[in-house]
C-alpha cells in the first residue's frame, strides 16, 4: 500500500509537470485507468486485475481498475468511447460489446469508437446436464429432446453467447427448448443442482461442478476444434451440425484515435504480461482457455464476429429498429 | 472425521497468528465500511482482493469474510445514530433505532444491536457447523415457484410495516415495485423505465435510494425546524441496555436468528429481506405494536439478529456447494479460485483446513467485533452531542461521498438528492418509506421468479400450488393476510390509529 | 386547497404514467408475462390507492382538514431549499473543480452562511473532515475521486 502511495505521489508530481507537454515518447507518465465491463470478483474482472498488476510493473505507473459492470457492459463502453485517446483509459470487455450489443440495443457508443489492442482469452460454453440425468451422451440427449419437446434450460441471460449456442443446436436438430433466463451464471448452476431445469448453457462457472462430479458436459459449443482440456466431449461438427456462434473473446480496448506508438507500447506490454507463467497459471485456475490475438488479428476476428451476429440477429428479428 | 475433530482442527487453524491478525484487520475494515454510508462490503472486498494474493487462501478468506460480517455490525451504528442506513441491511434498524437515539437511548440501542448481532452470529456459526448438509439440500429445493411464494410472503409482511395508513403503505409498496423494476428486464434483456440513461440499465441502487429517503430527507426535515438546534439528543440516559431492555429483546433475538439463518441460506435471500421479515414478525407478535416506529427495542433486536444470522448463513451455500448466494459470495468465490481452490461440493472434503478454519475464525471475529463495538458506544454517543449545525453538514458530506464511491457515478448523487427531496415531501404527508424499500428489494426477484415459473410450467399457474414448499409459503401468507382483516385485529388497528391521532 | 387531495392526484398521474409506459412495453399473455406485466399491475395499484385517498379526504375528518400550510407552519423551509440547491451545486461542480475543492466549498458555505458559525469553525472543520475522508478513500480504499478539469487533487 505504501509503495502505491509513493508511486502515486511520484506519478502525480511527474504528471503535473508533464501535463503541458503530453507527448507519447514519455508515455506513460501518470495513472492509467482500466475499466472492466463486469462486476468485481468474476473471472473477467480478476484476469483484468492481474493484467493491470503486470502492466504496473513494466510501465512503472499505477494502473487503477474500476468496475463498471452496468447494463451488460454498455455503461463502460460509453465511458470509454467518451474518453480521450491518450492511452490513459482502457477497457477490458467481451468482444460482444462491440460486435453484438450495438446492433441489439441503443448504446452510447459505436463499434468504430474503439481501438482493439489484444485478446487474451475467450468465453466457453457447453450444454451441461446433471450427472444423474438419464442421457449421458449428446446423442441420447437429442433423442430424448425429440420425444419430449419443451425441455427447460437455464443460461446467464437472454442472447448471451451460450444461450445462442444452445439455440443453434436446437435449430440444427429441429428441437424446441424452453429458455429460463437467470440473472448471472451461478444461478444456472443452482437451478440445475436443485433439478428445477433439465440442462444449462454452461458459461464457465459450471466447470468446478463438472470437475467435482456433479455435472456432465454433453456438448462443447462455439469451437471448431475439440477443447484440449476435454477431448472426449463432442463438438458441433461431431453431431453433424454447422458451427454454433463464435465464442466471444476477452479483450482490452482503448478509445479510437489512439496514437500509433502508444497503441504499440500498450500492445507489447500486455502481450508480455499475458504470456507470463503466473498469468497462464491464473487462466488455468479459472478454467479459461488461453486464446491470444494481437491487434491486427483481433480486428479481423471482430469483423467476422460482427458479420455472424448480424446475420443471426436479422434472422431472429432481433436487430435494433 | 467427526465433528469434534473438525472443530478442533478449525480452531487450531484460526488461532495461527496470521489468521488472527487478518481476521482483526478484516472485521475492523468491515466495521468502518459499515459505518460509512454508501460503500458496502462488496466494493471494499473487491478493492482489497489484491492484498490477499501474497497470503494463504485460508487467511485471505478469513479477512474477506471478516469485512463482510463486520459491515453488518457497523451498519447499525449509522442507522441508529443519524438515521442513515450504513448498510442496506440496516435500513430497518434506522426505523426504531434512530427513534431510540432521539429519545436519549442511543446507548441501549447500540448495545442491543451489538449483542443481538453477536448472539445471532454465533448461533448461526454453530448452525453452519452442524447443519450445513441437510439445510443446503433444503435450500436447493427452492426453485422459481418457491422464490415467488417467498416474495409474496415478504410483501404480506410488508403490510404489517404500515404504521398509519394502510392505503398509503400499499401505494408506497406499489411505487417501490415500479422503482425496483427499473433497468434491464432480465427475461427480455431490454431496458425498462430507464429514460435512455445508460447508468440506469442496472437499476437504481439501493444505497442512494435508502440514504436519500431516510438520511437526506431527515436532514432536510431537521434543518427547517430550528435555526440553531443545539443537540440532536437532549440528554443521554445510560450507555447500556437495562434489564427491561434485555427482557424485551430476548425473544425477538431468538426469532430474528432463526429467520435470518433460514433466509440467509437461500441464494438470493440475503440480509435485507431477512431484516425486514424479522421487523414485520416482531411487530405482528408484539403486544404493543403501536410502539414500533417510535423506539421499540424489539424493532432493533430482531432485525439486527437476523441480518447477522443471514450474513453468516450466506456462507453455507458457498462453502458446502460452491454456490455464491450473493455478490459478496461471488467475490469470495473468485478469491478461492485465484488461490487455486476449486469451490464445489467437495470443498469440505478436499480442504478441511480451509472450511473449518474459516468457520472457527468467524466465531473469533464475532467476539472481536463485540469487543470492538461495545466500548465505542460511549464514543458514538458523545458524537451525538456535537451541535447539529456542525454535524449535519459532515453527515451530508460523508453520505454524498459514500454514495459516489459505490459506482463512481454522478447519477447516484442526483438520485440520492432526488430521493431525499421526495422523502422530505413523503414524510410530511405520512407516506412511509419502509414499505417502499422492501417492495423495491423484493420486486425484481418476485417478477423474475413469476416469469421463470410460468415458462417452466408452460403458463400453468398450478405450479405454485402443487409444489409443497411453495404451497406452504402461500398458505402462511394467506393466513397472515386474513388475520390482518379479522375484526379483533381490525379494532386493534383502529385503536392504534385513534391513539396516533390523539398523539398528534 | 386540500393538501391530501392534491397529493393523491399527483400519485394518480404517476400511476397513470406507469400504466401507460407498461402497456407500451408489452403485457405478454397469462402464460408468458411480458415486460410490462408486473409494472402495469403496480401502476394500477398506485392509481387505485390514489383514488381511495382522494375519496378519504371527503369521508375522513382528519384528512378533510388537511392544508398545505399545516405542514410548513413555523418551519424555516427556506433553509431546506437552500440546502438542496447547495447540494445540487456540489454535484454539478464536482467534476469541474474536483472532489476535494468542491467538498470543502460545500461545507464552508453551509457552515458559514447557512448555519452562521464563526469563520474559524467554518474553515477548519471542513478542511479536516474532507482531508481525512479523502485520504481514507483514496489511499486506504484505493478509490478514484473526481479530479476536476483543473486536475487538482
Amino acid at each position: 500500500m505504501k509503495v502505491k502511495m509513493v508511486l502515486t505521489a511520484l506519478a502525480m508530481a511527474v504528471g503535473l509537470t508533464a501535463t503541458g507537454t503530453a507527448m507519447a515518447q514519455k508515455y506513460p507518465t501518470k495513472t492509467i485507468t482500466m475499466y472492466v465491463a463486469f462486476s468485481a470478483g468474476g473471472t473477467t474482472d480478476l484476469t483484468a486485475r492481474a493484467i493491470a498488476q503486470g502492466m504496473e510493473k513494466i510501465l512503472g505507473v499505477p494502473v487503477a481498475v474500476e468496475n463498471k459492470g452496468g447494463g451488460g457492459g454498455t455503461v463502460s463502453g460509453a465511458l470509454l468511447a467518451a474518453a480521450k485517446p491518450d492511452g490513459y483509459t482502457l477497457l477490458v470487455a467481451s468482444t460482444g460489446l462491440l460486435s453484438m450489443r450495438p446492433m441489439m440495443m441503443k448504446v452510447a457508443f459505436k463499434p468504430s469508437g474503439f481501438t482493439p489492442l489484444i485478446q487474451y482469452s475467450e468465453y466457453v460454453g457447453s450444454l451441461t446436464v446433471r450427472k444423474d440425468a438419464p442421457y449421458d451422451t449428446i446423442e441420447k440427449f437429442v433423442e430424448h429432446a425429440k420425444k419430449n419437446p419443451g425441455m427447460t434450460y437455464a443460461s446467464s441471460g437472454v442472447n448471451t453467447q451460450q444461450q445462442i449456442g444452445v439455440e443453434t443446436v436446437a435449430k440444427c436438430k429441429g428441437l424446441s427448448f424452453k429458455h429460463v433466463p437467470q440473472k448471472g451464471g451461478s444461478n444456472s448452476n443452482t437451478q440445475l443442482m436443485g433439478g428445477h431445469i433439465d440442462f444449462i448453457a454452461g458459461s464457465g462457472s459450471h466447470l468446478p461442478f463438472v470437475e467435482q462430479g456433479e455435472f456432465r458436459e454433453l456438448l462443447v459449443l462455439h469451437r471448431d476444434t475439440p477443447d484440449p482440456t476435454k477431448p472426449n466431449v463432442p463438438i458441433m461438427k461431431d453431431i453433424g451440425c454447422p458451427p454454433s456462434n463464435p465464442a466471444l473473446g476477452m479483450i482490452v480496448v482503448a478509445p479510437a484515435g489512439l496514437p500509433a506508438d502508444v497503441a504499440k507500447k500498450l500492445e507489447q506490454t500486455m502481450t508480455t504480461v499475458v504470456q507470463q507463467a503466473s498469468f497462464q497459471e491464473l487462466l488455468k485456475r479459472f478454467n479459461l482457455p488461453y486464446d491470444f490475438k494481437d491487434s491486427a488479428q483481433l480486428k479481423q476476428s471482430l469483423a467476422k464476429e460482427t458479420e455472424w451476429y448480424k446475420q443471426y440477429l436479422t434472422e431472429n428479428n432481433l436487430l435494433l429498429k | 472425521m467427526d465433528l469434534v475433530d473438525n472443530i478442533t482442527l478449525g480452531f487450531s487453524v484460526a488461532f495461527q497468528w496470521q489468521n488472527l491478525f487478518f481476521c482483526f484487520v478484516g472485521v475492523l475494515i468491515g466495521t468502518l465500511i459499515g459505518v460509512l454510508p454508501g460503500l458496502g462490503p462488496v466494493g471494499a472486498m473487491a478493492i482489497l482482493l489484491p492484498i490477499t494474493y501474497g497470503i494463504s487462501p485460508v487467511t485471505a478468506i478469513v479477512m474477506l469474510a471478516g469485512i463482510y460480517y463486520g459491515a453488518q455490525y457497523g451498519g447499525s451504528t449509522t442507522s441508529i445514530l443519524v438515521g442513515i442506513p450504513g448498510e442496506s441491511s440496516s435500513v430497518v434498524t434506522a426505523l426504531d433505532g434512530h427513534q431510540m437515539a432521539l429519545q436519549g437511548r442511543a446507548g441501549p440501542a447500540l448495545g442491543i444491536a451489538a449483542f443481538s448481532s453477536f448472539i445471532a452470529g454465533t448461533v448461526a456459526i454453530v448452525g453452519l457447523m452442524i447443519m450445513s448438509g441437510p439445510l443446503v439440500i433444503f435450500a436447493l429445493k427452492f426453485g422459481p415457484a418457491e422464490y415467488f411464494s417467498l416474495m409474496v410472503l415478504g410483501l404480506i409482511i410488508l403490510t404489517y410495516l404500515a404504521q398509519k395508513s394502510m392505503v398509503k403503505a400499499l401505494l408506497m409498496a406499489s411505487f417501490g415495485v415500479v422503482l425496483g423494476l427499473i433497468g434491464l428486464d432480465s427475461i427480455t434483456g431490454m431496458p425498462r423505465f430507464t429514460a435512455d440513461l445508460p447508468e440506469l440499465l442496472d437499476g437504481i441502487g439501493i444505497a442512494p435510494l435508502a440514504m436519500g429517503l431516510f438520511g437526506v430527507s431527515e436532514i432536510l426535515l431537521n434543518i427547517e425546524r430550528q435555526i440553531k438546534r443545539s443537540v440532536v439528543v437532549k440528554r443521554v440516559k445510560n450507555l447500556l441496555p437495562n434489564l427491561q431492555d434485555w427482557k424485551d429483546s430476548a425473544a425477538p433475538m431468538a426469532r430474528g436468528t432463526a429467520i435470518g439463518y433460514l433466509v440467509g441460506i437461500l441464494p438470493g435471500g440475503g440480509t435485507v429481506l431477512s431484516s425486514f421479515l424479522s421487523y414485520g414478525v416482531e411487530k405482528r407478535l408484539s403486544k404493543e405494536p403501536e410502539k414500533f416506529g417510535k423506539g421499540a427495542i424489539a424493532g432493533v433486536a430482531g432485525p439486527e439478529a437476523s441480518n447477522n444470522a443471514a450474513a453468516q448463513a450466506g456462507f453455507i451455500p458457498l462453502l458446502s456447494l460452491g454456490i455464491p448466494a450473493s455478490a459478496v459470495m461471488g467475490i469470495l468465490l473468485g478469491a478461492l479460485m485465484i488461490h487455486g481452490i476449486q469451490p464445489g461440493p467437495l470443498l469440505m472434503r478436499n480442504e478441511p483446513e480451509l472450511f473449518w478454519g474459516v468457520i472457527a475464525s468467524m466465531y473469533i471475529g464475532n467476539i472481536m467485533l463485540l469487543v470492538l463495538n461495545l466500548p465505542m458506544i460511549g464514543l458514538w454517543v458523545r458524537l451525538l452531542m456535537v451541535p447539529y449545525s456542525v454535524l449535519f453538514p459532515i453527515i451530508l458530506f460523508v453520505a454524498l461521498t459514500g454514495a459516489f464511491v459505490i459506482n463512481g457515478s454522478i447519477l447516484d448523487l442526483y438520485l440520492m438528492l432526488g430521493f431525499g427531496v421526495l422523502g422530505y415531501f413523503m414524510r410530511k404527508f405520512d407516506y412511509e418509506p419502509a414499505p417502499l424499500i422492501l417492495a423495491f428489494v423484493l420486486a425484481p426477484i418476485l417478477e423474475i421468479s413469476l416469469r421463470q415459473s410460468l415458462i417452466i410450467s408452460g403458463g400453468d399457474i398450478s405450479i405454485f400450488f402443487v409444489r409443497p414448499i411453495s404451497l406452504t409459503l402461500l398458505v402462511i401468507s394467506a393466513l397472515l393476510l386474513l388475520s390482518a382483516l379479522i375484526p379483533s385485529i381490525r379494532s386493534k388497528r383502529e385503536k392504534i390509529v385513534a391513539q396516533a391521532e390523539e398523539d398528534v | 386547497m386540500n393538501a391530501e387531495r392534491v397529493v393523491s392526484v399527483l400519485w394518480l398521474i404517476v400511476g397513470g404514467a406507469v400504466m401507460h409506459t407498461s402497456y407500451g412495453l408489452g403485457l405478454g399473455s397469462g402464460g408468458e408475462p411480458g415486460s410490462g406485466f408486473l409494472p402495469i399491475i403496480a401502476g394500477g395499484f398506485i392509481c387505485a390507492m390514489a383514488i381511495v385517498i382522494y375519496l378519504q379526504t371527503y369521508t375522513n375528518k382528519e384528512m378533510a382538514k388537511s392544508r398545505f400550510s399545516d405542514h410548513w407552519r413555523g418551519t424555516h423551509w427556506s433553509r431546506a431549499i437552500i440546502l438542496v440547491l447547495l447540494t445540487l451545486a456540489f454535484v454539478w461542480l464536482i467534476e469541474i473543480l474536483g472532489y476535494f475543492v468542491t467538498s470543502i466549498l460545500l461545507l464552508v458555505v453551509i457552515m458559514k452562511f447557512l448555519e452562521k458559525l464563526d469563520w474559524f469553525k467554518s474553515i477548519v472543520i471542513p478542511i479536516i473532515t474532507v482531508a481525512l475522508t479523502y485520504l481514507l478513500f483514496t489511499s486506504m480504499l484505493d478509490t478514484n475521486m473526481p479530479r476536476g478539469v483543473i486536475g487538482l487533487w
